[in-house]
């Protein structure tokens, strides 16, 4: 026993007294830029790719290609832990998309064969369907609405409700309306069988005598007006669809009604919220998971939050910047509306409400600015501008159709385009109250039916358009603005022509999360 | 000496092994008498959920109708049987008040034409037995109590002992839906149950299916129509009441 005990003390110190010898090692360090491969050109820092279409990118590389192995990869870009899709393994990548549309961090990476050294690039990649950018023209004819999509070619594509799904909606365009992934539904398998799609995008059209649910990247129909209820209403009177990050608002026979997204849904609207004596004015504003309607009956705003199971009123001045609780007491009523509509700031975002009143008694004008998003706390916020006094001469008190300039959201530092309807667009600015005339002049006869700053603070939007009707067509122009001014570059960057009277129109870019 | 010892030891060791290895796995076969017990969990046989009773009520059927089916699922501990079985349920609480009456508020188990339906059928290891309530004039304002107990006989043994008595209420009135309180259900729809508030739901609102989960939209939906449909009747005839006179009927 002793003699075991002997050898494996033996082992033990023979072990201990070479971890003390010095490891010399036979490295060699060397510069990375000389072992590693280098990537010259030829990535991009982002993409935009077409469902189906050919996504091809051929990177030059340092040394001879042969050397490495070349593998192309993608991932969500804002989802942690999700796999991984390998898009090619050469070092061209010449790939028919078909990830789902949405934005994903591209990945392009080149190992050395022999060491094993390896570059990589990363590169945002957004894919959407054909219909995922471009102008969603809400027209009228033949008795019918339907939409003609300006593609991201130019390409004018006409009716696609009718081409694509063999009818249209009956009756005049009110608006429409996108959201990328709140939609869900059920689909009808083979065998009688369920299956519910869920957080897919939509586009609603809300015609005058209609309402129907298309999928945002196909544009087929989901859900007509039977289908889309969880109890169909027992009158037929749409005012309009919005989308919020909570849900869709439909306007229907002067109430609203939410398909409620937060949690599960089968995406049919539910039932109409109490009215409470109002009249509901068909403009709306929505932020978050809030909507600001106007009561045309006591001639002042109130609010619907999805959740919220009825009208908010309650106005105030402001809300304590510490507490969120409300500060002062309500600031208008008895007054008609001029003007309402959402300053645009990036895809999932947007800044202030700009509403413009005319007292019944006094016939003064006033601008205000509301935070929409606070109408969840039971009470329609003024940013503390307490309304503005617009002169009474100011064209914008004219306006029949108006569009704010997107971007910022300090207190009125913007601009209120607008135009009476006629062929000119102008524009006020509140901040010095002063206008600018004149801005674009149309050619004589054309009629202004909408105008839009389409802007994008991250993803670098920033065109206005304006689209007119002319003999029974509709003609689109768009154009740059000059820097970070509400000016535009004349004459117009591009122009496109259709048939129908046009009403209004979306515009849909990669990242667009919901239109306002 | 002890080296040959431990290097035997070892050897010993790695045959028994070896022998041991080398003999047929004998699998124990279960051999103990049958016995039953009332199924328990969120759904049974037929959807239901059985828990340890359940309460029926003919509030919720419509006027004509007086006999309905409670099913109670019934399983076997042990192994099926190459033929019918009888099973041996009775009534435990004949003697208490408030007892269900056999023959008057359900279908006696000891009547020849129930007999069919307390047997455990041949090679099956459960069955739904039928509980047919009658309704009774009086069940308009009462309760009545059926506890069931599965006992002995030739073929069963006593069972898993609390698993063994299941209990069905029968009424006419107006009975509080097991989900009720459960979270995000119906509590947080119409808020605390009361017979008033559920005759409401289910003559205004026209909703009665309450053994189902609700999806988020649908709870929204029938939350905003039981108001509606409160407001409206208010304007109509005033407050509605519980039976105290006291307790108004309102939704949150």
């Amino acid at each position: 026993m002793k003699q075991i005990l002997k050898y494996i003390l033996a082992v033990i110190l023979t072990v201990y007294l070479f971890g003390c010898i010095k490891d010399t090692g036979n490295y060699e360090y060397l510069d990375a830029d000389k072992v590693a491969p280098t990537l010259v050109s030829g990535i991009n820092d982002s993409y935009s790719a077409i469902s189906m279409e050919k996504l091809v990118i051929d990177p030059t590389m340092g040394a001879d290609e042969n050397l490495y192995d070349y593998v192309w990869y993608a991932y969500p870009a804002l989802v942690v832990g999700t796999a991984c899709d390998t898009l090619g393994r050469t070092k061209k990548l010449d790939y028919p998309v078909t990830l789902l549309s949405g934005t994903y961090t591209l990945i392009f990476k080149a190992t050395d064969k022999i060491n094993k050294t390896s570059v990589y690039k990363k590169s945002l990649l957004t894919v959407s369907s054909i219909f995922g950018i471009g102008y969603y023209i809400n027209k009228y004819e033949n008795g019918r609405t339907d939409i003609d999509f300006v593609d991201r070619n130019g390409l004018i594509n006409k009716n696609i409700l009718k081409q694509i799904n063999g009818d249209d909606l009956p009756g005049k365009p009110i608006r429409s309306t996108f959201e990328v992934n709140r939609f869900s539904y059920y689909v009808v398998n083979a065998d009688g069988t369920k299956t519910k799609m869920t957080f897919k995008p939509a586009v609603l059209v809300c015609s005058d005598e209609d309402m129907r649910i298309y999928h945002g990247e196909s544009m087929k129909l989901l859900k007509s007006w039977d289908e889309a209820f969880l109890e169909k209403p027992a009158v037929k009177k749409p005012q309009g669809v919005w989308a919020n990050t909570m849900g869709y608002m439909l306007m229907n026979n002067n109430s609203v009604q939410f398909i409620n997204n937060n949690g599960s849904n089968v995406g049919e609207f539910g039932y109409p919220y109490p009215v409470n004596n109002m009249k509901l004015n068909s403009n709306a504003t929505v932020m978050s998971s809030s909507v600001m309607v106007y009561d045309d009956n006591a001639g002042e705003l109130a609010g619907y939050h999805a959740q919220t199971y009825s009208a908010v009123k309650n106005a105030v001045v402001k809300a304590s910047p510490l507490t969120l609780a409300p500060v002062g007491e309500a600031y208008f009523t008895n007054s008609d509306l001029i003007y309402m509509g959402t300053q645009v700031y990036y895809a999932t975002s947007a800044g202030r409400s700009y509403v413009i009143v005319k007292n019944r008694t006094t016939n003064v004008f006033t601008l205000w600015q509301i935070g929409v998003s606070n109408i969840q706390y039971g009470y329609i916020y003024d940013y503390g501008a307490g309304g503005l006094v617009i002169p009474a001469s100011a064209g914008v008190t004219s306006g029949k159709v108006f569009a704010l300039k997107g971007g910022t959201s300090t207190a009125f530092n913007t601009v209120i385009y607008y135009s009476s309807g006629d062929n000119k667009v102008h524009y006020f600015n509140p901040a010095n109250q002063t206008e600018k005339r004149d801005l674009i002049t149309l050619p004589a006869g054309e009629e202004i039916t909408y105008i839009e700053h389409s802007y994008d603070f991250y993803y670098k939007i920033n065109t206005f358009v304006v689209l007119s009707n002319k003999g029974g067509n509709w003609v689109l122009r768009t154009y740059d603005l000059e820097g970070a001014t509400p000016d535009v570059i004349l004459p117009e960057k591009t122009i496109y022509n259709g048939t129908g009277l046009a009403k209004n129109l979306i515009y849909r870019h990669a990242s667009t999360s919901l239109t306002y | 000496m002890k080296i040959k010892a431990i290097k035997y030891s070892f050897l010993i060791l790695a045959l028994a092994m070896g022998v041991s290895s080398c003999q047929e796995k004998v699998v124990n076969r279960f051999e103990g008498e049958s016995s039953l017990f009332f199924y328990r969990g969120s759904g049974n046989s037929k959807g239901a959920p059985q828990t340890d009773s359940v309460s029926y009520s003919f509030f919720l059927a419509a006027s004509s109708v007086t006999v309905d089916t409670v099913w109670v699922d019934v399983q076997l501990t042990g192994v099926p049987s190459a033929k019918d079985r009888v099973l041996p349920i009775v009534q435990s609480n004949t003697a208490e008040a408030g007892s269900a009456v056999a023959g008057t508020h359900y279908v006696a188990f000891n009547d020849p034409a129930f007999a069919k339906y307390l047997i455990l059928p041949a090679n099956k290891v459960s069955v739904s037995v039928p509980v047919i309530v009658k309704r009774t004039a009086e069940m308009a304002t009462s309760e009545f109590r059926l506890d069931l107990e599965i006992t002995t006989n030739e073929f069963f043994v006593a069972g898993i002992k609390d698993r063994t008595n299941y209990t069905v209420k029968i009424t006419a009135m107006a009975v509080k839906p097991a989900l009720w309180d459960v979270a995000n259900s119906y509590l947080s729809i119409f808020g605390p149950w009361g017979q008033a508030k559920m005759k409401f739901i289910i003559d205004y609102v026209e909703y009665s299916d309450f053994d189902i989960v609700l999806t988020t939209d649908y709870r929204v939906y029938l939350a905003l129509k039981a108001k509606a449909k409160l407001a409206e009747y208010e304007l109509a005839n005033g407050p509605l009441y519980e039976a105290d006179g006291v307790t108004r009927v309102i939704f949150p």
